[in-house]
């Protein structure tokens, strides 16, 4: 009872917000904004994920382009404030919204009211367990983790001892990265796996974690380490450095940092999962799905392994000329749309 | 000698035994964890390991130390964790694109540790709101100020001279262990020795009677919240040199890890009472549990839990023996 008063007190306060501001229409399925054919689009996501904001212009980038406005809200990690965005949005009356789900099994009532409202809901960069939903881009995880094994695997010559670094337990990115991962590793006997524990995603914890290990196993029996993300991966890569040691890694991600460290040759390769392409990506189904001309609504992100071969073209794209880069996002998103091959960066 | 306490009976030694165990009990507590580290893996006891351990305790040291001073007074610093990532983030914003000023690194850390502790410890100097709340919005609006520092974004690529700071090597130790090192004992002697450190206990242990004999309470409890963003300021350096970044969640939690070395070094957490050495002891036997753990290839949950017990056994056990010899 008082948590919904609560609640309508802060709904009452963000449309109050929301009308002086002159955003989105009113009431109807239709808001005042598609009068002059503008699309409204409704985005809740976790804002402080690099994954987001190293997408996020980009994405605004794409919605410019394509004249569409963009209301961005952050649950901050907390999946009932996640609902409460998406009931605000569906009673704001916006043209579509764009989920990147907190948790996948705990928003089917929304998607649900979403659906009744006439409002295309998708799902984007995050697992979102409901058959209501109107499209999802959802990046292979279990491949990026199938491909990062298979790398270490060929690395170190099908043989040998590996340590494992995993996001927290139980989140769908560490679970569905250790499935790719365990994928392998089952049609690989000769491959040890000596630990495999988390690290959460972060640095301090993976570097910490990877000192223990060489101490536990001796830094020589360590053939080769895979990490679930470039953040572990870096951390272990400190870790290596610490002792003098010189050992394999791969992670996932593409970060900055990680790209570099391919190009050092301090890190075999890491999937790189590009924000500035999948974000914008998920915006364009979206627009596709509420004009009614989508083809593929659900949509499979398969992101590319990178190695010191091909670094470059990606350091040049989200390093040293990202600007000249998402310039060009619009044009080259909507063409993977067309084309199938999502995930492409060649402009 | 006997016939001049004819009525206090001498304990018998099953009796004084006890109570060494009871007094002693964290010190026991460690030897017996180190032995079935020690016994259990053939690793546990070399030099490498010990680095780890210690490079390990590093950040959480110098946190546990403000965290001591904080507590002694009866308040608690929750902010220290955002000021670990705040501290990371505005030092790598300035060194990015400065490989120049990277010697200034430490000072910038300070100075934002020094910063957000002033805030808070005004604040609670000056009675306005308890140390609990000042310090939750501290932690709260630094974590904010933290992600609007780098928009959101780590902040990475930073010039090869910042890793140094953290990374290089004195004698076989790095900055990061020699600084806990001289911190521990320059602030066990400060907290013994000198007149700022009695104020410290009398502000916690008794704050009318303080005021009473003389002691200005608020500079002390302004000092102490100044002092814990400080050494929260250092740590968020010296780790973000370690990481080569400025991560806006870099620290998270960390504050709780640095209450439970207080609190499982027999700190009470009504203040007055507890000691650096009780937090060194503390803090080691977190950091050896972690490493330990690890070693065993025991689940990191596991670990939290056992984390968890630990702290229960030591407060109670505290509790007891105090009970016990105010009887």
């Amino acid at each position: 009872m008082a948590r919904k008063t609560r609640f309508a007190a802060i709904a009452f306060a963000a449309s109050v917000a929301v009308a002086l501001a002159g955003c989105a229409g009113g009431g109807g399925g239709d808001g005042e904004a598609a009068d002059d054919g503008q699309l409204t689009i409704g985005l809740t996501v976790n804002d402080t994920t690099s994954f987001v904001n190293e997408g996020k212009e980009a994405l605004q980038a794409y919605a410019d382009a394509n004249d569409i406005k963009l209301i961005i809200n952050d649950p901050k990690g907390d999946v009932t404030v996640q609902a409460s965005q998406i009931e605000q949005f569906i009673r704001q009356g916006v043209d579509g919204i764009m989920v990147i789900a907190v948790q996948p099994d705990a928003l089917n009532a929304q998607v649900l009211e979403a659906k009744d409202a006439g409002i295309p809901l998708l799902n984007v960069n995050s697992a979102l367990n409901s058959p209501d939903v109107a499209g999802s881009v959802e990046p292979d995880d279990v491949a990026a983790g199938a491909a990062i094994a298979q790398a270490m695997i060929d690395e170190i010559g099908g043989k040998g001892n590996v340590v494992i670094l995993e996001g927290p337990f139980g989140n769908s990115g560490q679970m569905l990265r250790k499935e790719g991962i365990d994928s392998v590793l089952a049609k690989n006997p000769d491959i040890k796996v000596l630990a495999s524990d988390t690290a959460n995603w972060a640095r301090d914890e993976a570097a910490n974690k990877m000192a223990n290990w060489i101490t536990a196993f001796g830094g020589d029996q360590i053939d080769g380490i895979i990490a679930e993300n470039d953040d572990m991966a870096l951390g272990a890569l400190q870790a290596i450095k610490e002792q003098n040691l010189t050992i394999p890694i791969v992670g996932i991600d593409g970060l900055q940092d990680g790209l570099r460290a391919i190009q050092n040759g301090e890190f075999i390769g890491t999937v790189l999962q590009n924000g500035s392409i999948e974000l914008p990506l998920g915006l364009a189904l979206t627009k596709a799905v509420i004009e009614g001309t989508a083809t593929e609504t659900k949509i499979a992100f398969k992101m590319p392994y990178v190695t010191a071969d091909d670094v470059d073209l990606y350091i040049d794209h989200l390093v040293d000329n990202k600007p000249a880069f998402i310039e060009k996002v619009p044009e080259i998103v909507d063409r993977n749309l067309k084309s199938g091959d999502y995930s492409s960066e060649v402009e | 000698m006997t016939s001049l306490t004819p009525t206090t009976e001498r304990p018998s030694v099953l009796a004084r035994i006890r109570e060494f165990v009871i007094r002693r009990a964290m010190v026991l507590m460690m030897v017996v964890v180190i032995l079935v580290f020690g016994l259990s893996n053939d690793n546990f006891f070399t030099v490498g390991n010990l680095q780890a351990v210690l490079i390990a305790a590093a950040p959480f040291a110098l946190i546990a130390i403000g965290q001591t001073l904080v507590i002694l007074t009866g308040g608690i610093d929750l902010s220290v964790g955002s000021v670990i990532a705040l501290s990371s983030m505005v030092t790598a914003f300035v060194v990015k694109d400065h490989p120049e000023l990277v010697w200034l690194a430490p000072v910038v850390g300070i100075a934002v540790g020094f910063v957000t502790g002033s805030v808070a410890g005004l604040l609670v100097a000056r009675d306005l709101v308890p140390p609990f709340i000042a310090t939750l919005a501290m932690l709260t609006a630094a974590s904010g100020l933290a992600y609007v520092v780098g928009n959101g974004s780590p902040i990475s690529g930073l010039p090869s001279e910042y890793q140094l700071i953290a990374n290089f090597s004195v004698l076989g130790l790095r900055p990061p262990v020699l600084i806990m090192i001289v911190g521990l004992v320059v602030f066990s002697i400060i907290m013994a020795r000198t007149t700022f450190g009695l104020r410290i206990y009398a502000v916690g242990g008794n704050p009318q009677a303080s005021r009473i004999s003389g002691v200005r309470n608020a500079p002390i409890l302004y000092s102490v919240y100044a002092i814990s963003g400080m050494l929260a300021g250092l740590s968020g350096v010296l780790l973000s040199s370690r990481v080569a970044s400025g991560l806006p969640n870099l620290g998270q939690g960390y504050e709780l890890d640095a209450i439970a070395a207080v609190v499982i070094g027999g700190a009470s957490l009504f203040g007055g009472r507890g000691t650096m050495w009780g937090t060194a002891l503390g803090l080691l036997l977190i950091q050896t549990l972690n490493n330990g753990l690890d070693l065993l290839g025991v689940p990191a949950y596991w670990q939290s839990i056992i984390k968890g017990a630990l702290i229960v056994i030591a407060v109670s056990l505290d509790v007891w023996a105090s009970r016990r010899s105010n009887r």
